[in-house]
């Protein structure tokens, strides 16, 4: 759509320009005409370059690019019709407004004509030229009657209506441009939060995870394994005496159980002595005859309880023997598993202990790995998130370069008021600077390289290459 | 660690510029037009440097720099434009004025870092 009023707009301009250009080879062509036609031409030209310096940016939205040169197209169309005062329903529509303006051209003199002098029959001055010129031969004023020709105004009207755009056109870009900077205001404020929260992330994982922090920790821990292994050692030691102690206790028992023994032996020994006795108290007694038969008894009874005394030493005996075999082998069997059961226990808590220290390096290590990456990662955040600030400059230049389209389309209403205002006097002032003169003012008038370029290019000149540096330090 | 004195009538130009500043470990003033900057300055502002956009209204961006040249705090400080303008004619004359660079908008980030970190060695990390 833009392209499209972009490219009629340029063969509007074209064709007034041709027109002019084939009326100016007339010798007889009034002064007038050109003026008007290079008026139009001109303006075609200026709203081309606002199309297109619009169209190249792409900051304003696709209808309000179109707007300026559809509306000068059309109000073309609607000039010609009036002025040719009849339909062309044949051919194309671009066909039919360069006939439609060339017809205009040809209307617009036979009226300016017929309204002052007389026109030849082959269509040449019949009568003097009594407009002013310059040295150019350019029109400065019309000796003309006054403007009875509905055509003319009705050109003169509707050109003066031309600001009613402008305005709406100015409007819309001051519009464009402060949404422009507010959308900008607000990609930088979202910008500027994301870079907070992720800097606050950032240094709540490097304080969380920093090399000190980490440290203190390992230090806390590896304090903790230690005062475990002390304690397991001291266990370990508690054990070890403990079995000592029962080894020696156990020494001592077998030692008093020995004792006890011999202690059996003596009592064994004076049953032994009481029964040799008893039998000896039996031989004296059996010398003694009758008067002995008591004394037999007596030595019986007394056989009888030193075999009692023997028996019951052996049964202690026994008992006691089993007493130290249980304390000597299987107590100490007993406690040498238990030792060896302790000991294993011991080495798998200090096995244990030890993974327990592998393990938390390996986290550690691991923790500083995934700050690393985190640091990385955030500088690799950080670098695009800092371009995107940079970028908003965008924003400043969109907002230049739109005042200045302001600029121009108002200077263009102001033309087309001057051209509408003249063409109502009967002695029209056609002095104002031309809009060709406007245009290089405007060129002259622009700050950026891109505005040159741009207006170079949509004049169909040929743009420079040698840009100028944009980083220059004296 | 001394300010950078950013001068611009655009908004959207101080937040975008002292965001990047500030990003890379530097800390900004801003003024939104030449006299603002004059008064900061007068208030006690040292910057480290400045940068002022040239078209502005009241005082263009080199009638600031003279202005501060002749201030004893900011004679010596280096003193970029910032600007859309490419004009060789103006950047001759902020020569004259005593500016250090001229710098045409937009600046990539990168870029305006390292020349601000050639002028401000040591003034962020």
């Amino acid at each position: 759509m833009t392209a499209g009023a972009t490219i009629l707009s340029v063969i509007a301009s074209a064709s007034a320009h041709r027109t002019s250009r084939a009326t100016e080879a007339e010798s007889t062509a009034p002064a007038r005409r050109r003026t008007v036609f290079r008026a139009f031409g001109a303006t075609a030209a200026a709203t081309t370059i606002v199309a297109v310096d619009l169209l190249a940016h792409r900051c304003l939205p696709e209808g309000i690019s179109a707007l300026l040169p559809v509306l000068t197209f059309t109000a073309g169309i609607m000039v010609s019709r009036r002025l040719i005062g009849r339909e062309h329903p044949e051919g194309s529509a671009i066909d039919n407004a360069k006939s439609r303006i060339d017809r205009a051209a040809v209307e617009l003199e036979s009226l300016s004509i017929g309204n002052r002098r007389p026109m030849a029959p082959d269509g040449a001055m019949a009568a003097e030229d009594r407009n002013s010129r310059n040295e150019d031969g350019e029109v400065l004023s019309f000796h003309a009657a006054a403007p009875t020709n509905a055509g003319v105004v009705y050109a003169s009207e509707e050109l003066g209506k031309y600001h009613l755009f402008t305005e709406i056109l100015s409007k819309q870009m001051v519009s464009v441009s402060e949404l422009s900077e507010e959308a900008a205001k607000n990609i930088l404020k979202n910008l500027t939060q994301i870079d907070s929260q992720n800097s606050a992330l950032v240094s709540f994982i490097q304080q969380s995870g920093s090399n000190e922090q980490v440290a203190k920790v390992v230090a806390l821990i590896e304090s903790q394994m230690k005062g475990c292994q002390v304690l397991l050692k001291r266990f370990v030691d508690k054990q070890q005496a403990d079995a000592r102690d029962g080894a020696a206790q156990r020494s001592r028992v077998v030692a008093e159980t020995q004792g006890v023994l011999n202690l059996l032996e003596n009592v064994d020994g004076i049953a032994r002595q009481t029964r040799m006795l008893s039998f000896n108290v039996s031989i004296e007694a059996a010398h003694a005859g009758k008067f002995g038969r008591g004394f037999s008894v007596i030595a019986d009874e007394i056989r009888k309880l030193a075999s009692e005394v023997q028996e019951l030493s052996k049964g202690v005996r026994e008992r006691v023997e089993t007493l130290t075999r249980t304390i000597t082998k299987d107590l100490q069997q007993e406690s040498e598993q238990r030792e060896q059961a302790e000991h294993d226990a011991v080495a798998d808590i200090a096995e244990t202990l030890s993974a327990l220290s592998d393990n938390l390096m390996t986290l550690v290590a691991h923790q500083r790995d995934t700050l690393s990456k985190v640091e990385s990662e955030n500088e690799s955040i950080a670098h695009p998130v800092m371009d995107a600030m940079g970028n908003i400059q965008f924003q400043d230049i969109v907002r230049q370069q739109l005042k200045q389209l302001v600029c121009m389309a108002e200077m263009v209403s102001d033309h087309m008021q001057t051209v509408g205002a003249a063409l109502k006097e009967p002695q029209g002032d056609f002095s104002a600077t031309s809009l060709s003169q406007k245009l290089d003012d405007l060129f002259g008038s622009y700050v950026m390289e891109r505005q040159c370029t741009t207006h170079l290019s949509a004049q169909g000149h040929a743009i420079a290459t040698d840009a100028v540096a944009s980083i220059e330090l004296f | 660690m001394k300010p950078v004195l950013l001068v611009d009538d655009s908004p959207t130009m101080l937040a975008s510029i002292s965001g990047v500043l500030k990003k890379a470990g530097f800390t900004c003033e801003t003024a939104g037009d030449g006299q603002a900057a004059i008064d900061k300055v007068n208030r006690g502002v040292s910057p480290c440097l400045v940068i002022t956009d040239y078209h502005m209204p009241g005082m263009h961006g080199v009638d600031l720099i003279s202005k501060l040249r002749r201030v004893a705090s900011t004679r010596f400080v280096p003193m970029l434009v910032l600007t859309t303008d490419s004009q060789q004619e103006k950047r001759t004359a902020a020569r004259a004025a005593g500016a250090t660079g001229w710098l045409v908008k937009p600046v990539d980030a990168a870029a305006l870092l390292q020349v601000i970190r050639q002028l401000v060695p040591g003034g962020a990390a």
